[in-house]
């Protein structure tokens, strides 16, 4: 079974702004913004991909040495999934999908742009007062009811 | 422990019912009423949401209507929302049986113990104010333990946490920032603290500018944004104070500085350049700059996204994901500048006004 990736939740809330993607991590009180080619990878997690897959429409779209996007791809990811931005889940349904690969779909080879290792710029100013309400997002309590980090 | 102090905390959790437990504090508020001849009460206006005042007794209406006088307006018989306020120091009436244990609001700032069924229930764990709102019937309940009690930054922005509630019902969200107008065209000033934005709005209402509020006000999604004020009162650092030597006597708890910011309630000496609400032609994004000169440049969207929410994050008691949706089309349709804050105070003033009048 194939392992994707999506985004981690309704904690993360994000928007583009035309060359610019702001993330905020609710649940952390961090926020985070991404450009260039991490703002163009971000964007595919919305299609569900599995990493492969992501690797791939890399290639397809960017001008670079292929270990290194494959490298810059897989470093990107991991950091994501630290900072709880993305999480891993395996897809039952269309296990075997490949979202992309096609040739035809490639750009000539002189419309690509060059690879740059994507980076995630991470802004922790606003953490502590986000962190000091843990329990604000909140949907549906119930009644009497806590969350157990709010007791603590 | 502050959460005894605050008269809020239970010894299990009771088995009761949120419906109940605002009937009951309801009937506590009644209850309360009892000692006194009358209620007073208070309306005001904001932007066309008339808001009703009713205390139990005399003990909190000063201290909670000080920040709303310029929005007051006479009475109606069927306002948007009844808020019914009291403490139970000066009532000698204590709060129902309460449904949570003591252990649940230790660590958080504010707890929304509840928000379902339009019946939103929170606890400010520093100052031990209650809050609930019924949208159903359109109520509100602000209860604390001793009036003598309340915080200074209670006083200067009260019922924050229900005005958010009431106002989200109105697609309407109350935002971290100061807003200025000039000729009925107004800016937001956005920043995190000590940015600036405190010091630039209160430049402006000095300057002859109109004035929303320094801190916290009310964005309406309306063509264009409008804006509206909550609150009269402004906030200052005690050391920043000296910057405008022509507050310094109107500065209301000037004994209290060495713990408390300076709160002056503008009303109370401009009463003209107080303005209830503007449309947002832009948004002003202060820094402060070891330059003298003061000059604005043109910001990203992502830049003025990055200033705004977080902040206004901070204060939500509501969803963050609806605010933070609501921030980004309100940045996506609405421009943004750096206000690069040179050392001159007089000259940033002439610089807004400039920029104002040329939108």
């Amino acid at each position: 079974m194939k392992i994707k990736f999506r985004y981690a939740g309704s904690h993360v809330v994000h928007e583009d702004f035309g060359d610019e993607e702001v993330i905020i991590n609710l649940k952390s009180g961090v926020y985070y913004s991404l450009s260039d080619v991490g703002r163009f990878l971000w964007k595919e997690i919305s299609k569900e991909p599995t990493l492969e897959d992501v690797v791939a429409c890399t290639l397809i779209s960017y001008d670079g040495d292929g270990s290194e996007i494959k490298n810059g791809v897989f470093r990107f990811f991991n950091e994501l999934k630290d900072e709880e931005l993305i999480a891993e889940f395996e897809d039952e349904h269309n296990p075997g999908d490949r979202l992309y690969g096609n040739k035809a779909d490639e750009p000539p080879k002189n419309d690509k742009k060059p690879f740059e290792a994507p980076s995630l710029m991470k802004y922790t100013d606003q953490q502590e007062m986000l962190l000091l309400d843990p329990i604000h997002e909140v949907d549906d309590l119930g009644w009497p009811q806590k969350k157990e980090d709010s007791s603590e | 422990m502050k959460q005894r102090e605050h008269g809020l905390s239970g010894s299990k959790l009771n088995n009761i019912l949120p419906e109940d437990f605002f009937h009951l504090t309801l009937e506590s508020f009644n209850t309360a009423c009892q000692p006194f001849t009358e209620r007073p009460q208070f309306f005001f206006n904001i932007g066309g949401y008339i808001i009703q005042l009713i205390f139990a007794g005399p003990s909190l209406l000063s201290s909670l209507t000080s920040s709303l006088r310029h929005l007051q307006v006479d009475g109606v018989e069927n306002p948007d929302l009844t808020i019914y306020c009291w403490d139970s120091t000066s009532t000698g009436t204590p709060l129902p049986i309460l449904p949570w244990s003591d252990k649940v609001y230790v660590s958080a700032k504010e707890i929304p113990f509840l928000q379902q069924n339009g019946l939103h229930i929170s606890v400010k764990r520093e100052s031990g104010v209650l809050s609930l709102f019924d949208s159903k019937s359109k109520t509100g309940i602000y209860w604390i333990e001793d009036a003598g009690s309340l915080p200074f930054y209670e006083k200067a922005s009260p019922f924050r946490t229900i005005f958010q509630w009431c106002m989200l019902e109105q697609q309407r969200f109350c935002i971290h920032s100061a807003a200025v107008s000039v000729n009925n065209k107004g800016v937001l000033l956005a920043g995190r603290e000590k940015s600036g934005k405190s010091t630039s709005s209160l430049a402006c209402l000095l300057a002859g500018m109109h004035f929303a509020g320094d801190d916290y006000v009310v964005l309406s999604e309306e063509s264009p944004y409008w804006v509206y004020s909550l609150y009269s009162s402004a906030k200052l650092d005690a050391g920043s104070v000296g910057r405008f030597p022509e507050l310094a006597e109107k500065v209301s708890n000037r004994k209290k500085l060495d713990a408390e910011k300076a709160v002056i309630y503008l009303h109370q000496h401009f009463p003209e350049r107080m303005s209830q609400g503007f449309p947002v032609s832009a948004v002003l994004l202060p820094n402060i700059t070891h330059g003298n000169k003061t000059f604005i440049r043109r910001a990203s969207p992502a830049e003025g996204i990055k200033t705004l929410a977080p902040s206004t994050l901070v204060l939500q008691t509501g969803s963050r994901k609806e605010a933070f949706g609501f921030l980004a089309r309100f940045i996506h349709q609405t421009p943004c500048y750096w206000l690069e804050m040179g050392t001159d105070i007089s000259s940033v003033t002439g610089v807004i006004k400039e920029f104002i009048k040329g939108l």
